[in-house]
């Protein structure tokens, strides 16, 4: 893997997890925040709600309370006739003249009452359970209406077990009088001497407490211990129960708190809630239901174990705040900038980082490798510089042992040349019967033995010395204007005793007047490697090789083509390399060292041309190669001479 | 013509006193260039073929001191060296007044051919 595809790949994490985590933090601390103050604000509602709530009852008490407080109550009981009861006539009430004063007076009190304070019905009940009085909805009853079988209701019995100055409170029921739901709230009517011959009553409708649950948003609900739904902002009540008897259960009426949510979390929260005994502050909870948590805020009111809770799903707190959602899309905006801009400056630190490496490979893959170069650093990072130092020491350690390498080589060669003269030399003088004297057919035979083979050793060690010469990058070349015409017939002259022995035609088919500007011992050397390997391919009888120069435009294009066996495209691959040879026992014949060809295609493309053959299995082979006009290096000194025609 | 060898090798130095003595030349040797460097100041020589890896005085010693001394052109001076010596060498060692370079191995023909030409 790329260090620069690493590095992206590393910081995009780090700068994505950071972003993301980032936002993520800000934007649930202001979530929070939000849900935080929702709940404050919620359980601000709360408490107003529950104040209301409370104040209506304690005011229902208060005045209720007042209102006995009239002496007429007194009065009223105090009278023999009301202590004697009343007398009833075809089942309907009767009064005495001065009951009936008081009753009047009574009923005026209670008229007047009722109009400032609105309750829907008063009544006032003997311990008999006799109504004495009643108004409902601000009308006085008629005396045939007044009930007598008061000692049935509810609050009958507890009333009387008030003392004076002491309120009950009845949970609601159905008013038989009034069609619907209602709560009473009773007090004795207390004598001088501490008896309690009645007790008078109102009844709030429930309509008035539940009108109090109603909110803007969300929803508030008051629950009562059994988990029915007194009140609730989300439920229209029935209001007109025109057949609802008295002491209707609560169940058949108030739903129940399922109806608001069936998640057991809920419920179990609720129920937590309502056997809880904490009542101060309001209280929350959440439970999520629909995909969304939902959150109540709740408080225990006074009355009857009721708790109050104002519930709104988590999409209504947030519906308001518009903070949330545009911090949302200032974080996504600036998210996406910081991730633009930290992938912009990851990719140029990766860069700069990955240049100097690349840079670094570039430059050693340009190093030539016969003159190894040291590599300058071109940055400041340590840590690369490190392995540029590393690698220049290292081309410092293989220059070094590269040189004591090409010394030995060196060395060798010369040391294995220099026993040549003296053989070489010897062998000459031998065969010269003016210097010291004939010798005979046998030994001149020897000589001449122990003189090829001097020679083809020669041959070897020079071509050894231009392979090295030419890998080196180190031989030399002339440049002087060439006869080609003439290089060629003095070619064809020395080659005419080879050609002869070997019973072949050798043709000059140039055409011609050729000049070009080269190095004519090295432009030799390659004729001769190529008409010499030619010699080997050509069939023993009928073997002719053809050989010539013509002009290709600015250059002048060499042929050597022979008749022989040809070279298959597979060989004809590796020719040019150094110790390649075509056929092994060809090359005992021939006695090449293997390294002709290659030292060919050298030499001619350090001349500036180019080498190749064409050939066919079968159809011989033609070698070609270019000569351009050398117009670059200079002329050496003619005084140095090249000693290896000469050696021949 | 008077001829100086100079060549630790005594096989080529007996093989050229065979060859140039019996090729009408004067032909002697020393085999070393300290006596090599003594003999061109005391006698007058046509021509002097130096060899130049030497042990101890080698030949380039020996053109170093002719130089100094003011010798080198008295005399015509072949170098007579093996191919381990590089051209760039003795292209220097001519510019300073070395007459030429005959490669070892020689063909003895061609170096006759050589010398019959500069007695001319």
């Amino acid at each position: 893997m790329r260090i620069k595809l690493k590095l992206i790949i590393m910081f995009s994490i780090v700068i994505i997890a950071a972003v993301v985590s980032t936002s993520y933090i800000s934007f649930k601390s202001l979530e929070s925040a939000i849900i935080e103050s929702q709940l404050r604000q919620m359980g601000h509602e709360v408490e107003i709600k529950a104040n209301l709530i409370d104040n209506l009852n304690s005011r229902a008490s208060e005045d209720l309370l007042f209102a006995v407080k009239n002496p007429v109550f007194v009065k009223y009981f105090e009278l023999p006739d009301t202590r004697a009861g009343n007398i009833y006539k075809d089942g309907v009430l009767q009064f005495t003249a001065q009951q009936r004063i008081l009753k009047n007076e009574l009923d005026q009190w209670i008229y007047d009452f009722q109009n400032k304070f609105s309750v829907d019905e008063t009544c006032l009940v003997d311990r008999t359970g006799q109504e004495q009085t009643r108004l409902v909805m601000k009308t006085i009853a008629p005396f045939s209406s007044l009930s007598h079988k008061e000692a049935a209701t509810p609050f009958f019995k507890p009333s009387f077990q008030k003392n004076i100055n002491e309120v009950y409170s009845q949970y609601p029921y159905v008013s038989p009088d009034t069609k619907r739901w209602v709560f009473a709230y009773t007090t004795p009517i207390v004598l001088n001497d501490g008896s309690k011959p009645a007790f008078y009553h109102f009844e709030m409708p429930l309509k008035s407490f539940q009108d109090m649950t109603k909110v803007d948003q969300g929803r508030a609900y008051v629950i009562d211990p059994r988990g029915y739904l007194i009140a609730d902002s989300g439920h229209v009540y029935n209001q007109s129960l025109n057949s609802a008897p008295f002491g209707q259960s609560p169940k058949d009426f108030f739903p129940s708190i399922s109806t608001i949510s069936t998640s057991s979390e809920f419920n179990k929260d609720i129920r937590n809630i309502l056997a809880s005994s904490n009542s101060t502050n309001p209280g929350h909870v959440t439970y999520s239901a629909g995909g969304e948590l939902h959150y109540i805020v709740y408080k225990r009111l006074p009355m009857f174990g009721w708790v109050l809770a104002y519930e709104k799903p988590y999409s209504l707190m947030m519906s308001d705040n518009y903070n949330l959602h545009d911090l949302a899309v200032t974080l996504f905006v600036i998210s996406l900038g910081v991730i633009a801009g930290g992938l912009i400056a990851v990719y140029v630190l990766s860069n700069r980082i990955t240049r100097p490496i690349i840079e670094f490979a570039r430059k050693c893959r340009n190093q030539d490798v016969s003159d190894l170069q040291r590599i300058n650093p071109s940055g400041k990072d340590k840590e690369i510089n490190q392995v540029i130092d590393a690698f220049n020491e290292m081309i410092e350690r293989v220059n070094a042992t590269e040189k004591q390498k090409d010394e030995f080589a060196s060395m060798v060669t010369h040391e294995l040349k220099s026993p040549l003269t003296p053989i070489m030399g010897w062998c000459q003088t031998l065969k010269n019967p003016k210097l010291i004297g004939q010798l005979n057919n046998k030994q001149l035979n020897a000589v001449d033995v122990i003189q090829r083979n001097a020679k083809r050793l020669l041959q070897l060690v020079g071509d050894i010395l231009d392979v090295q010469k030419l890998d080196l990058n180190r031989m030399k070349f002339d440049s002087q204007p060439i006869d080609v015409d003439d290089l060629l017939n003095y070619m064809y002259n020395n080659l005419q005793n080879v050609m002869a022995q070997k019973n072949i035609r050798q043709i000059n088919s140039t055409k011609e007047q050729l000049t070009v500007r080269s190095d004519r011992n090295r432009i030799e050397q390659v004729l001769n490697n190529l008409i010499l390997n030619a010699v080997d391919f050509v069939p023993s009888e009928g073997g002719e090789i053809e050989y010539g120069a013509q002009s290709k435009g600015d250059e002048v294009l060499f042929y050597v083509k022979d008749n022989g066996t040809g070279i298959s495209p597979e060989k004809q691959k590796n020719l040019f390399h150094k110790f390649y040879q075509i056929d092994t026992s060809v090359t005992r014949k021939h006695g090449g060292s293997g390294l002709g060809l290659a030292i060919s295609k050298g030499i001619i493309e350090s001349l500036g041309g180019k080498i190749w053959i064409e050939s066919e299995l079968g159809k011989g082979a033609s070698f070609y190669f270019t000569i351009p006009n050398d117009r670059t290096s200079t002329a050496m000194s003619e005084k140095v001479m090249d000693v290896r025609e000469e050696a021949k | 013509m008077k001829i100086l060898g100079i060549d630790d090798n005594t096989d080529i130095n007996e093989l050229l006193d065979t060859v140039l003595n019996g090729s009408g030349h004067e032909f002697i040797f020393v085999k070393n260039g300290t006596e090599g460097l003594k003999f061109i100041r005391e006698k007058k020589f046509d021509i002097v073929l130096l060899d130049l890896a030497m042990p101890e005085f080698s030949g380039f010693d020996v053109i170093n001191s002719l130089l100094k001394e003011g010798l080198l052109t008295k005399q015509k001076i072949i170098l007579f060296t093996a191919s381990s010596v590089l051209d760039s060498e003795i292209e220097e060692l001519i510019k300073k007044g070395v007459h030429s370079c005959i490669r070892k191995p020689v063909d003895l023909d061609f170096l006759l051919e050589k010398l019959e030409q500069l007695q001319v």
